[in-house]
């Protein structure tokens, strides 16, 4: 789609969310390397990295890290922030837009399942869903 | 058939999509570091600007070819069968075949025919892989116009296609007076001792067969079935009421490519015997793609002996 939209100069950016976990497949390294590759400044990757996926942690299951230098040595603009802060959020975002013959990565370091106790940082929650009785305790301590 | 007149398929596709680039700025061609191979550097040369090269990772290449086709471009995606199919199957699954999108999959080298490469590179499964996919068209041409016919009409619809090319040269088969259609196989002859459906580059070896057995008072028809999905049903059922014998001969592995598709049709329409012809559960070997044909028993000689004596 990015290189669509270069294609045409229709001004198009392009955001893409990535887990950490999924960082994993080769496919995903292949269109980093296509990315920089054909310069397309119009595409923004936001990886969510909270360290976890199902099988348990990022690092455990399988070493992603460093991640800042793997896009750097990609080619991407790297902007590393907290992902819970909304702040470095718009300011990151903004900083993308005026990078210009590349790609940028905002790392944005997050805690899964934020804001709700008994669910923070734990792998079990990353695909179910939680019952009516959790479903009220997490609305509850999110209202807080 | 003018054998004097050899030609692949692959260098046919390449023509034509450079042909096609002039009057449909559309058009965009990704490749995975195969250009010179699979013919897509003629279009390259042409329309630098609309020629992608992916450098070798073919499951990227099917993914921006899916995302191009979102913005209304037309890509045309080639490699080797090989690495097209085998390699990027996911891409092409989830990226393209499921959001029913606009690309185009022309997949070269495919068959034992590569020849010298060997087993490694030659894809004998692609029509069975492709074929399994809901939305997928899949066809498989078999002399030079047939590909340019088959390459112009793929871009006037607008479904994701795998069209299977081939490395080894075959002879001229039509002249511009043969109608063409999607979906629609070529009826070659009106004998009714036998029919036998042939795909790609093994169409000659049964158009050979046929006039061979003519002379010895044995009369044949060939289809050449260009189109493998959607397949043409009415003419498979109307060759198995008209004649004596059933035969089906692909490049291909027997398992799930033209015969199992034929065999489809008939288990559900008009129940009777099929003798597929094609690489019998095993994988290929390096040779001269002659001499594999007639060690893989796919040649005129061999498709004689299955008439007569089967």
């Amino acid at each position: 789609m990015a290189l669509a939209s270069k294609l045409d100069h229709e001004g198009v950016r392009v955001y893409c969310i990535c887990g950490d976990g999924e960082l994993e497949e080769g496919q995903v390294w292949e269109a980093a390397m296509t990315a920089s590759h054909y310069k397309l400044d119009n595409l923004c990757v936001v990886v969510d990295n909270n360290n976890l996926q199902i099988d348990g942690q990022v690092d455990q299951v399988m070493n992603i890290y460093p991640l800042d230098k793997k896009f750097k040595s990609f080619g991407f603009e790297v902007i590393n922030i907290d992902g819970h802060n909304m702040n470095q959020i718009i300011n990151a975002f903004n900083k993308a837009k005026t990078v210009k013959g590349k790609p940028t990565a905002i790392i944005a370091k997050t805690i899964k399942g934020k804001g709700v106790s008994f669910m923070e940082n734990v792998a079990d929650w990353h695909g179910k869903a939680p019952n009516e009785k959790e479903y009220n305790l997490a609305i509850k301590e999110l209202q807080k | 058939m003018n054998l004097e007149n050899l030609k692949a398929t692959r260098q046919s596709y390449g023509e034509k999509l450079a042909e096609l680039g002039e009057e449909n700025k559309d058009i965009v061609v990704l490749d995975a570091d195969l250009s010179g191979a699979t013919k897509t550097s003629i279009f390259a040369k042409k329309f630098p600007e609309r020629f992608f090269d992916m450098g070798i990772s073919e499951q990227d290449m099917m993914s921006t070819a899916a995302g191009l086709s979102t913005f209304g471009k037309i890509p045309f995606a080639s490699s080797f069968a090989m690495f097209a199919c085998g390699r990027a199957y996911d891409q092409i699954r989830n990226s393209i075949a499921y959001p029913h999108l606009n690309v185009k999959i022309c997949a070269s080298h495919a068959g034992i025919t590569v020849g010298e490469d060997g087993a490694s590179h030659q894809m004998l499964e692609d029509i069975g892989m492709m074929r399994g996919l809901a939305n997928m068209y899949v066809m498989c041409t078999s002399d030079d116009l047939e590909t340019k016919w088959a390459v112009e009409a793929i871009t006037k619809i607008k479904e994701p296609v795998y069209l299977r090319l081939c490395r080894y040269a075959t002879p001229q088969i039509y002249d511009e007076n043969q109608k063409f259609e999607i979906g629609k196989g070529v009826q070659i002859g009106e004998g009714t001792d036998a029919t036998v459906f042939a795909t790609g580059v093994v169409v000659p070896e049964a158009i050979k067969a046929k006039e061979e057995l003519e002379k010895q008072g044995i009369n044949i028809r060939v289809v050449d079935m260009h189109t493998i999905k959607p397949i043409d049903e009415e003419l498979i059922v109307k060759c198995a009421k008209e004649t004596k014998k059933l035969i089906s001969i692909e490049d291909h592995s027997v398992i799930n490519g033209l015969g199992t598709a034929i065999s489809d049709v008939l288990t559900e329409k008009y129940p009777c015997k099929l003798i597929k012809m094609g690489i019998k559960d095993r994988y290929g070997k390096s040779g001269p793609a002659k001499e594999l044909l007639k060690y893989f028993k796919l040649t005129a000689e061999d498709i004689i002996d299955v008439v007569k004596n089967s």
